[in-house]
């Protein structure tokens, strides 16, 4: 089963266009959807969720028409939105279950059975019958990541999924994923490059609505061998780099700033040859949109 | 630092909905306060805008300010720590001093603006096209803002303020505006009650009971120019309230620092729990989740919408406001139904009976729909407010699971108020020491009739949330729905039930011996109607149903394009039922029932004035005796009757045309004169009109027996009119039913400024003059007869009994019928009603100076409370009468009871009737309370006996028939309880007196003039003048009086006396010391005021 995402776009009443022109294939295991904040990862994440309606374009998952039959959709769907609430007074056991019944797992026994042990896997079990209301922000981004993953869902859509998380829960959850992703569509919507980079076989970046890198994230990061250098630098001396070269980051080492240089060509003896990443090559995507590739 | 602060405040309220939609909210709120407020003035000819009005409507403030304050007093300061930018706003340059001012200024602000919306209403009000508008009295508004608007909003938002403060808690605002309410309620029950304690007077924090006290005795233009002095109870009051307001202030600015509220910010955030509480070791799972089957079938998306409504029900039902708004409602049911409740003559309360005790439901219904309504748009957005939505949404889950799921909760909300609010009923009641709870009528009026309104308002809050897909604008639109619905309903604009969403005939209409009688059928099918009206307008609200990021109305409809088949046949369903129950409702009330708008009866009493008033002094036949056989049908609310009249010329011309007319719903079958040929010459059926020419005249003194056959029948349902005529227990039947002969002045429009309309000329007087030639030679009691005899056969259904006037001759049971035969004693006049009803029958002899009286009381079973007391106060009432007018004239007295669709007691020949909730279920445990049955019993007796007397219909007779008898019950309560302890009741009088002088339609009559319609002057003032001149000159010349007048109107004349002759006999009998007094209080308009000593 693939998700066939056509030609989407989107603009918003005030004018702004969320999706333009969205091309991708997403087949099973963990897809990552990288950009910055206001790409349009959400609006796109939405609109497979079944919660928001592009203007043109078409979503296929399967033989199912996405947008014609949003009902189907979720059948088969787990969505973590970045945004959540819960009903403050009720327990989290109440309210998965509810949810698990609203996912149509109607037989009493099974749902119990099966909220109990995602209450388990993220760590809220001991917690469960006490109020929503009551619980920190990590607990309940753990309570939204249970409640997606309830009713074998075919479909994972996890948008910005470990804000919150501290880094032992952030693998815990990571390892979850990634046992799930196997035989599922997982789309992992984050701007923090590393967990596309250690979890997904697949991955895409967008910006301004726009589609700006589509590929595995081990060619993505390759696509720069050879062009990439780095440089330890005066904070002051920046912004005439920014001028004279290609400074596609810049990041601090030990409290000394340390410049990378997209260039193929060693700007410079004093410049050294760096292994690119798949941060590199984000920062690369981000700061050249115009000139990147639709595929790596 | 201040202004900063305070403008930010300013700003960030402008821009919440929530400021705007109350905004809205107290700009209506003041037109229906006012609205209301005159209503209840409107009794004394106040203008419906009153400076009284506009100080009550101010002082009153409304629940709707009563909430604002509280919102905005609350969570002035208190938002920093639900919102949790304390951290943030505490560490800027903000001083203390600053922040705390700034805040309290800013929302202070807002509230004032909020309170100016609320003024504009009351000032708009004056500019609508209201009946009885005086000119806007800017004086008045500018002194209530004054004294009363300003003290009121600093004194309750500066205590909402500090104590949310103090509390560190927006909720304890509400307690404080609970209780505000709480003190407010009081003062006025205890007012209400009789009771003008300084203690519970200053107590209100509104000025509200204080303003009442200085009303209550103001006489229409002392209303109409109240300017209320700032002295006395009004200034300590303000005083008081205002000097407490500024303590609770200070201190609340002296215990407020930013330490405090921080300290208080992270015990609540402790409360939170902690990640590391619940952490353990991670878990690596080798298997992978257990696999689950599912099942999205319509069966099981039904099981959902069951077990998601009672999720939802309790989501409701949890949180703490949810608590504190039903507890303030219930908290006003029991004031209402522990405090205010009805007392008629005297201060002796009523039995809480379970009709008085649910009949609180109506007067506090506005209150629960708009529970009803707020909660119902809070769930429905639940989702959207706690931003589970974006969870939700995306679940298999069909929109219609969701809505229904909690419109199904909603339902149990709703059930479970009224629950609540019989299981308070019930426990009001047994505290009382009452314990005939009578679960069937809390049944009834709870569930029946209220829970189903309850459901089609959550309907209608569901289609206005499904169209809107906005919380704040599905409150707004509902709640100004609901608030203009009863307003057009309150002001008569929309008269039919029909066409008011919700609105069905009969609320407020059960009595005990008749139940909702024919109101139970009608509200069925209104609520059919509405209900699948409502249906109709949720298959829209399901259609368009919002899901995921919103979209406009026209967005979701291009999505959905077409209706689904279910939903479509739900509409169409709904929208078919709808239709069909309106055809039903049309057809049984406006053409079965001839449901005519009050427009439109004024105008057939027009057309009929206009057709036929030249028939006013044509002579016809007047009756002397009657024999009639009547077959009554409760249970079919159908009668049959064959009636013989026998008819003399008593004019002095001949009559060769009868012109007959008859009671609505009636029909006559046949008509025939012994003798005589009658040939129809016309019958106009719009106005039950007939005329007949009779083959000879009919010569002055000769005589002519008319046959008449007829029959009358009910039918289904009305828009209010209970028919009591005709009711399945309790039948109320007037004499209406024989045909009148000649020109019915009974159905003309009495009401000048109507007569001017529709170009009738205005009426001088509503009798007419004793010097009338034609008038003169009638008694009082009607037309088309003077004194009469009769026989009455009357049959009515097996469990039932016949109240009717005369000796009962004899009863029986034929046919599965009971039977009874009364003859008259003595010669009557021809008013008189008949009763038929399920009674229990007491009965006990009495004997007067050697005369044995037969009393006997017919009462509905479930009223066997005083049934000894009546019989007791007769039995006083008797001997008293008798010591001063001699022999009660028959043998036996009857008081029977009746359904309580009206307040009027009748007496007519031997018999008294009182409606249910007159003395049949007054709480007199106490001895002194026994005062209103001693009253009642007394006056009817008093009416039986000057009803002996023959005098004309014209001007001043119901001095006679009623200024006397009040008189005389008084003398008898003056007689028990000495004089001083009347006071009471002479005020109660006093104030029914003024109440209705402003309802007064045309003029005040004099009282020597007085006519039928005003009872105030005859009964009010009447009875007190001679009970004034009683102590004056002396009670045994003003009985001598009367007795003296009596047997002279009952002997001697050859023609009907006047109320002249028994003025010309009590200013005899008093001496001419008293002449001014009765000349002031018999030829002039002087509002007499009772002498308080």
């Amino acid at each position: 089963m693939k998700l066939e995402i056509k030609k989407l776009s989107k603009t918003y009443p005030n004018g702004k266009q969320a999706l333009q022109d969205i091309s991708l294939t997403i087949g099973k295991g963990m897809f990552g959807l990288l950009g910055q904040n206001g790409a349009g990862k959400s609006t796109l994440m939405r609109t497979i969720a079944t919660l928001q309606d592009p203007d043109t374009g078409s979503i296929r998952l399967g033989d199912i028409d996405v947008l014609q039959q949003p009902g189907e959709v979720r059948k088969i769907l787990g969505y973590l939105p970045q945004d959540f609430g819960v009903y403050s007074n009720v327990s989290a056991f109440e309210m998965l279950s509810h949810i698990a019944e609203m996912k149509g797992i109607v037989q009493a026994g099974q749902r119990t059975a099966a909220v109990k042990e995602l209450l388990e896997r993220v760590n809220l079990y001991d917690v469960r019958y006490k109020k929503l209301g009551t619980y920190s922000g990590g607990m309940q981004q753990r309570f939204g990541i249970a409640q997606a993953l309830l009713g074998n869902p075919k479909l994972i859509i996890v948008d910005e999924p470990t804000a919150g998380l501290d880094p032992l829960e952030r693998n815990r959850f990571y390892n979850l994923l990634s046992e799930i992703g196997e035989n599922t569509i997982v789309i992992l919507s984050t701007h923090i490059v590393e967990d596309v980079s250690t979890l997904c076989n697949d991955m895409a970046v967008i910006g301004n609505g726009r589609l700006l890198k589509y590929g595995k994230p081990s060619e993505i990061e390759q696509s720069l061998k050879g062009q990439l250098w780095e440089k330890q630098i005066a904070k002051t001396d920046l912004k005439k780099y920014q001028e004279q070269l290609n400074v596609i980051a810049s990041h601090f080492k030990a409290g000394r700033m340390i410049i990378t240089v997209l260039d193929e060509n060693r700007p410079h003896e004093t410049f050294t040859a760096k292994e690119p990443t798949l941060e590199d090559a984000y920062f690369e995507i981000i700061a050249n949109p115009s000139l990147t590739l639709q595929n790596a | 630092m201040f202004s900063a602060i305070f403008s930010f405040e300013v700003r960030q309220q402008f821009r919440k909905p929530f400021t705007w939609i109350f905004l809205l909210l107290m700009f209506a709120q003041g037109i229906y306060y006012m609205r209301h407020s005159g209503e209840f003035f409107s009794a004394d000819q106040t203008y419906a805008n009153a400076p009284v009005v506009m100080y009550t409507v101010l002082a009153g403030i409304g629940y709707i300010s009563f909430i604002v304050t509280a919102l905005l007093g609350g969570a002035s300061l208190t938002k920093d720590l639900e919102y949790r930018t304390s951290s943030l706003l505490y560490t800027t340059r903000a001083d203390q001093f600053s922040f705390f001012w700034g805040r309290y200024a800013g929302s202070a602000f807002i509230l004032l603006l909020l309170n100016l919306a609320y003024l504009a209403g009351i000032v708009l009000y004056s500019f609508l096209p209201v009946p009885n508008l005086g000119p806007l009295s800017l004086s008045a508004l500018a002194k209530g803002i004054l004294l009363i608007l300003l003290p009121n909003t600093f004194v309750l938002y500066t205590f909402c303020f500090a104590v949310a403060s103090l509390t560190r808690s927006g909720k304890s605002a509400y307690l404080v505006v609970l209780f505000a309410m709480l003190f407010m309620i009081f003062g006025v029950s205890l007012h209400d009650m009789g009771i003008h304690h300084p203690l519970s007077i200053l107590g209100d924090p509104t000025a509200f009971t204080v303003l009442l006290t200085q009303l209550e005795h103001l006489s229409p233009a002392e209303k109409n120019a109240y300017s209320p002095d700032f002295k006395g109870l009004l200034l300590y009051n303000r005083i008081i309230w205002v000097a407490i307001g500024v303590i609770v202030l200070i201190i609340a600015r002296i215990k407020y620092s930013f330490k405090n509220f921080i300290a208080h910010a992270e015990r609540k955030t402790k409360k939170k729990l902690d990640d590391a509480a619940s952490y353990t070791a991670p878990v690596f799972h080798e298997q992978a989740l257990r696999s689950t089957t599912r099942s999205f079938s319509t069966g099981s998306h039904w099981k959902k919408v069951g077990s998601l409504a009672w999720l939802e029900f309790k989501t409701v039902t949890r949180p703490t406001g949810f608590r504190i708004f039903l507890v303030i409602l219930l908290i006003f049911y029991v004031c209402y139904i522990a405090l205010w409740q009805q007392q008629y003559y005297s201060a002796a309360p009523t039995l809480p009976v379970t009709v008085e005790v649910t009949g609180v439901t109506l007067a506090l219904s506005f209150y629960f729909l708009m529970f009803i309504i707020i909660n119902t748009g809070e769930l429905l957005f639940k989702n959207q407010s706690s931003g589970f939505w974006t969870i939700a949404d995306a679940l298999p889950l069909p929109s219609w699971v969701t809505v229904l799921s909690k419109v199904f909760a909603m339902t149990g909300i709703a059930l479970l108020l009224s629950a609540f609010l019989m299981v308070l009923g019930i426990t009001v009641q047994s505290v009382k020491g009452y314990y005939n709870f009578q679960p069937g009528i809390y049944l009834n009026e709870l569930f029946i009739r209220w829970t189903p309104k309850y459901i089609v308002y959550i309907l209608l809050t569901t289609f206005i949330a499904g169209i809107t897909a906005s919380r704040y604008t599905t409150h707004g639109i509902a709640v100004i729905f609901l608030v203009i619905s009863i307003v057009l309903h309150e002001l008569d604009v929309i008269e039919q039930n029909r066409f008011n969403f919700m609105f069905s005939p009969g609320s407020g209409m059960n009595t005990d011996m008749n139940g909702n009688g024919i109101f139970t059928t009608a509200h069925a099918w209104y609520m059919l109607y509405w209900l699948s009206l409502s249906l109709a307008l949720l298959a829209i609200a399901l259609w368009v149903w919002q899901r995921g990021i919103p979209k406009s109305l026209f967005a979701r409809m291009r999505k959905q394009q077409k209706l689904h088949p279910v939903l479509l046949l739900l509409f169409l369903g709904g929208m078919t039922s709808f239709v069909l129950c309106g055809n039903k409702i049309y057809r049984t009330v406006n053409i079965q029932n001839r449901f005519e708008t009050n427009e439109e009866e004024r105008m057939s009493s027009v057309l009929y004035e206009k057709k036929y008033k030249w028939l006013e002094n044509a002579p016809q036949p007047l009756i002397q005796h009657i024999a009639l056989d009547l077959d009554l049908y409760p249970e079919k609310r159908a009668l049959e009757y064959r009636t013989v009249l026998s008819l003399k010329n008593q004019s002095e011309s001949g009559i060769d045309t009868l012109h007959i007319e008859w009671m609505d719903f009636s029909e006559i079958h046949s008509l025939s004169a012994s003798g005589s040929k009658l040939t129809l010459l016309n019958k106009d059926g719009e106005m039950r009109h007939s005329q007949y020419l009779l083959e000879q005249p009919l010569q002055p003194g000769d005589s002519l027996i008319l046959s008449v056959e007829g029959s009358m029948k009910y039918e289904g349902f009305t828009n209010d009119d209970p028919q009591k005529e005709l009711t399945f227990n309790g039948s109320f039947l007037p004499l209406d039913i024989i045909p009148f002969m000649g020109y019915d002045e009974r159905r003309e429009l009495k009401e000048n400024r109507y007569r001017e309309i529709y170009g009738l000329p205005k009426l001088a007087a509503r009798l007419p003059d004793t010097t009338d030639p034609f008038a003169s030679r009638r008694l009082f009691a009607s037309a088309q007869a003077n004194r009469i005899s009769y026989t009455f056969n009357i049959s009515t259904q097996a469990d039932q009994r016949i109240v009717a006037p005369g000796i009962l001759q004899k009863e029986w049971t034929e046919n599965g019928r009971n039977h009874f035969r009364f003859v008259s004693e003595l010669p009557g006049v021809f008013d008189f009603h008949i009763l038929s009803a399920r009674y229990a029958v007491k009965e006990a002899t009495v004997n007067t100076g050697g005369n044995v009286k037969k009393i006997s009381l017919y009462y509905h079973p479930g009223h066997p409370y005083n049934a000894e007391h009546f019989m007791a106060s007769a039995k006083e009432a008797l001997l008293f009468l008798e010591s001063i007018l001699g022999p009660y004239p028959y043998q036996q007295v009857c008081i029977a009871e009746r359904p309580r669709y009206d307040e009027d007691l009748f007496a007519y020949e031997n018999v008294m009737v009182l409606p249910e909730n007159h003395g049949w279920i007054a709480d007199i445990r106490r001895q002194e309370d026994l005062d209103y049955l001693r009253y009642i019993t007394a006056k009817l007796m008093a009416e039986q006996y000057m009803r002996r007397s023959d005098i004309s219909r014209t001007q001043g007779y119901p001095v006679i028939t009623k200024s006397i008898p009040g008189y005389l019950a008084l003398l008898q309560l003056a007689h028990f309880y000495g004089e001083a302890s009347l006071k009471d009741h002479l005020i109660k009088n006093h104030e029914d007196y003024l109440k209705g002088r402003g309802s007064e339609k045309n003029e005040e009559p004099v009282l020597i003039k007085v006519d039928d319609e005003a009872d105030y002057v005859s009964e009010k003032k009447g009875a007190y003048i001679l009970y004034r001149l009683a102590q004056m000159a002396g009670a045994e010349k003003v009985n001598g009086a009367i007795a003296g007048f009596l047997e002279e109107a009952m002997h001697s004349p050859q023609q009907p006396v006047n109320a002249g002759l028994f003025y010309e006999k009590l200013k005899a009998a008093a001496g001419d010391e008293h002449n001014a007094f009765l000349q002031s209080a018999f030829e002039t308009r002087s509002v007499y005021q009772p002498d308080k000593k």
